[in-house]
């Protein structure tokens, strides 16, 4: 292991993440891992590592000063550039996206907390310093082969949801009301993406909000009625309904798309 | 989807379901599908009346829903032997609330405490924090709303009351149940491997230190 990188400015958000830890959730505890896995795995791939391989993911603002010489793949690059000693690096998001991704060629290392290097905000938990000064360590080693980097279309935006679990609590007119608006995001974090434009009705006799386990991608309709996509990072129990849940296809697409942007919803 | 008497199943996004468990413990069907270790089947997570079976491909599903009987009968056969023995932790009887909780219940501070030690408590899921476990089996007599206004931060390890549950808060966090105490054991340990003291399923019993 050898550090690469020193932080000059710790940016929006900034983490690294991976693919998460599996097997927790009944404790209480998520997967988390990246957000926008389209866009991480591609620049993985580009630089012959495997596609959940650690990277730094950030909602802006992150500057890094190169400290040992590496090969990086980043959001925006077309293709993946050797980096020198003292080059400095600035990581921000492209154009209707809400994450941006910095991968290095065998990826950043660190102890694991609980299999993964994942940061995870609901839990507190952060297995890697991304502050000012930290330095950033890699493994330095692939044993992959490098394939082209195919930057992820930016416009897509059309998602496809499959009908959630407690329609029995929305008013019959839900699903029609979800897949007929234009949502505009209003907020994106790891947690959550919440939504508005629109807004669901509850049932007239609103039922008891118990406890229900939850998953990545469903959307919550709090008494507002605006929807809340749950994130990498959600509360593994939750007690608002939920009228649909993403389909793993628009995943990245719906967790990744920038505040401000339009997102619209078929059944699938 | 198929039902069979008393549970209820609906897809819950792209290969994973949900399981509405009428008169059975949650936790206890929890057990129950991961101790069949099914290929693709990553996450079984219990809740207060159902359980998510989180399946990374379509085949997981399949299986989950091929083997309900089996999942039935090994259930059912976990529930008749609550035989393990409790979790127990030590409680000081030190909360900021424990004075307000013995006047809502018409009770002495000290017959409040006796209540609350009394309880056999089990683990019904976890939520709301890592390694914050829903204690079921709280006097009817405790049972009392959540707080009002809501504190902004409680301490780790405080023991609390709210509803038909008792808990202790894992980590320093907002909250809005009743403190009637507090414990130094550690209930979320990221360096252990469960983090949590207490699973889902388990019996619990508080003891006055």
């Amino acid at each position: 292991m050898t550090t690469a990188f020193r932080v000059v400015a710790s940016g929006i958000a900034t983490s690294i993440q991976d693919r998460g830890r599996f097997g927790f959730a009944h404790l209480g505890l998520g997967r988390s891992g990246i957000v926008d896995q389209t866009l991480a795995s591609s620049l993985n791939r580009s630089l012959g590592n495997d596609p959940t391989t650690p990277v730094l993911e950030t909602a802006g603002g992150l500057v890094l000063e190169c400290v040992t010489r590496c090969l990086v793949s980043m959001s925006g690059w077309t293709s993946p550039r050797l980096m020198v000693e003292g080059e400095r690096i600035h990581v921000s998001a492209t154009s209707g996206r809400q994450w941006a991704y910095l991968a290095v060629a065998g990826g950043f290392s660190g102890d694991p907390v609980l299999g993964s290097l994942s940061a995870d905000t609901m839990a507190g938990i952060t297995a890697v310093d991304v502050s000012v000064g930290a330095s950033l360590r890699i493994d330095g080693f692939t044993s992959g082969t490098p394939s082209d980097l195919i930057a992820p279309q930016t416009a897509e935006t059309d998602v496809s949801i499959l009908p959630g679990p407690h329609l029995d609590r929305l008013s019959l007119s839900a699903l029609e009301t979800l897949t007929s608006t234009s949502w505009i995001v209003e907020n994106n974090s790891r947690v959550g993406v919440r939504l508005a434009g629109g807004a669901l009705q509850l049932a007239s006799e609103a039922a008891s909000g118990k406890s229900e386990p939850m998953i990545v991608g469903a959307l919550q309709i709090p008494p507002s009625g605006c929807p809340i996509i749950l994130g990498r990072d959600h509360p593994v129990t939750g007690g608002y309904p939920v009228a649909a849940v993403i389909d793993d296809s628009g995943l990245s697409a719906a967790l990744g798309v920038a505040v401000g942007s339009t997102l619209r919803f078929q059944l699938k | 989807m198929s039902i069979i008497d008393g549970i209820d199943i609906v897809p819950m996004g792209t290969h994973s379901l949900l399981m509405s468990l009428d008169g059975y413990l949650p936790a206890a069907f929890a057990d129950a599908v991961r101790s069949l270790n099914i290929e693709g089947v990553s996450e079984v997570v219990p809740a207060e009346a159902t359980m998510l079976v989180r399946c990374e491909h379509q085949f997981a599903r399949e299986s989950v829903l091929s083997r309900l009987d089996e999942i039935v009968r090994i259930a059912d056969e976990s529930q008749v032997a609550v035989s393990a023995s409790p979790v127990e932790i030590f409680v000081r009887y030190d909360g900021e609330d424990l004075p307000s909780i013995a006047e809502q219940c018409g009770l002495s501070i000290e017959e409040t405490i006796n209540r609350h030690l009394a309880g056999d408590y089990v683990a019904e899921f976890c939520g709301f924090a890592p390694g914050f476990a829903y204690l079921s089996g709280l006097d009817p007599v405790l049972q009392l709303p959540r707080r009002d206004t809501p504190r902004t931060r409680v301490p780790a390890g405080s023991v609390s009351i709210a509803a038909m549950y008792s808990a202790v808060y894992p980590t320093a966090s907002p909250g809005g149940w009743h403190l009637i105490g507090s414990t130094s054991a550690a209930v979320w340990n990221l360096d252990r491997d469960p983090p949590a003291l207490i699973e889902p399923g388990q019996r619990v019993r508080f003891i006055r230190e």
